[in-house]
């Protein structure tokens, strides 16, 4: 860095005093960067600047982040599972399920193994932003991609309540239902999304419903999902469903 | 991101906590306002407020509180707990709205706490600066927005976002300083600090 008094207004300077803001220069980078300040108004006002910029991006994510925090008080409810006597309760159910669930699931096929070997999440949309005008439905990609599922959906439930026939939002909210383990909240979307033939997610929204329906054991609906698909994956799972 | 158990964040020392929320660290500042809004809704519904209004109450004192912690002026060795310090600014704030429906000229109240500090001339600007600031981001494009919540909020490295992007790293600085210049010249201000 240039640490002669011309002061410069640059990238190379802007990622010099974000790293003096977020605390990332070592001390004598510190000092030497203090100093600078002292001696130099306009390098400080450079400073004084950016760091309003940081605080203004910071407040400006964490108000919007209150629709979110707040809305997992609602559905929380209120229990106390403080008590080792209920935590030992729940261990024990965990384990009696867990262990009951390996028994009925490891012996033959079953619907649950097909799922299983079947379900990968639809990778997403690329998070570049340049076809579409819609931050929070990206920025639920991003949420989505990074498998925080729960903040995925709740992005995007919004932006369906607000757009109830994008199909895009129907089918993301599917697969993202699916890939959090709520079956019958993908199954809605994914069949909202099946109603749509002229979509581009129609031939993959009818794979995920019958994978949904499959999650659910209900192994003749999956097939009918199924029978009219076209698509490769489709016809492979419908093949081994019908094995089943 | 870091995942912290409910357990946990209560055992946590203070300063601890300060420093997560100071990273912005989103386990920990969902966490807190979890934990208390329960507390600040009773509070409100019991002095004649609606569930709308404590939201709005609660949210305004969760930013208070955030800022305060930003400037260490919530000293972090002190024994009141971090929950205690929020509902007491809830509940001030609360205070301060009845007396200023019903007393529309009562200006100064006695408090036990102090959470919004006196401006100077000085942090008075700059104030108006990050309010101007908020008040442009929305018109930055969304590739910009994401781009500078994923650095200066979540504090992602260049690395990290330019996977999350989809673009190379070299591409995700450009990008960031483009936006950055953007913003800056929307917010230009005259030396008083007026737009």
């Amino acid at each position: 860095m240039d640490t002669n008094n011309k002061i410069q207004n640059n990238q190379e300077a802007q990622e010099l005093i974000d790293a003096y803001l977020l605390e990332d220069l070592d001390p004598k980078a510190r000092a030497d960067f203090e100093e600078r300040m002292k001696l130099f108004p306009d390098f400080r006002s450079l400073v004084e600047e950016q760091k309003a910029i940081i605080r203004g991006v910071e407040e400006h994510t964490l108000k919007n982040s209150f629709e979110d925090f707040h809305s997992e008080i609602v559905e929380e409810p209120k229990k106390k599972w403080q008590s080792p006597s209920w935590l030992a309760l729940a261990a024990s159910v965990l384990i009696l399920i867990s262990v009951s669930t390996w028994a009925i699931f490891s012996s033959g096929n079953s619907s649950q193994k097909v799922f299983a070997a079947n379900f990968k999440p639809d990778p997403g949309l690329p998070t570049t932003m340049s076809t579409s005008s819609n931050y929070d439905f990206y920025y639920g990609m991003v949420n989505y991609k990074r498998k925080e599922y729960s903040e995925a959906i709740s992005r995007w439930e919004a932006i369906y309540a607000a757009n109830p026939e994008n199909d895009t939002v129907i089918y993301f909210l599917g697969v993202a239902n699916l890939a959090n383990g709520n079956a019958r909240q993908a199954k809605k979307y994914l069949q909202s999304a099946k109603e749509k033939p002229e979509s581009a997610f129609y031939e993959d929204a009818q794979y995920y419903l019958a994978l949904a329906l499959l999650k659910e054991n209900k192994i003749e609906e999956a097939k009918q999902t199924l029978a009219e698909s076209t698509s490769p994956a489709s016809i492979v799972l419908l093949k081994e469903i019908k094995s089943l | 991101m870091q995942t912290i158990s409910n357990q946990k964040i209560k055992d946590l020392p203070l300063n601890r906590t300060a420093v997560l929320i100071k990273q912005n660290d989103t386990a920990t500042l969902k966490e807190l306002y979890r934990a208390n809004f329960t507390k600040v809704k009773r509070y409100v519904l019991k002095n004649n407020g609606d569930e709308q209004q404590a939201k709005d109450v609660y949210q305004e004192a969760f930013v208070a509180m955030w800022r305060n912690i930003k400037d260490d002026k919530f000293s972090a060795e002190s024994e009141t707990a971090i929950n205690g310090y929020l509902f007491q600014i809830a509940k001030y704030k609360w205070l301060d709205h009845i007396r200023s429906v019903k007393y529309k000229n009562t200006t100064f109240i006695n408090r036990e706490i102090e959470y919004n500090e006196p401006d100077t001339d000085e942090n008075e600007v700059q104030n108006r600066k990050i309010k101007l600031i908020m008040d442009s981001i929305g018109q930055l494009g969304e590739r910009c927005q994401l781009l500078m919540k994923l650095f200066y909020f979540e504090r992602k490295s260049f690395k990290e976002i330019s996977e999350l992007m989809a673009m190379d790293e070299a591409s995700a600085r450009n990008a960031k300083y483009r936006c950055q210049e953007q913003l800056k010249k929307m917010t230009q201000m005259i030396p008083n600090g007026y737009k």
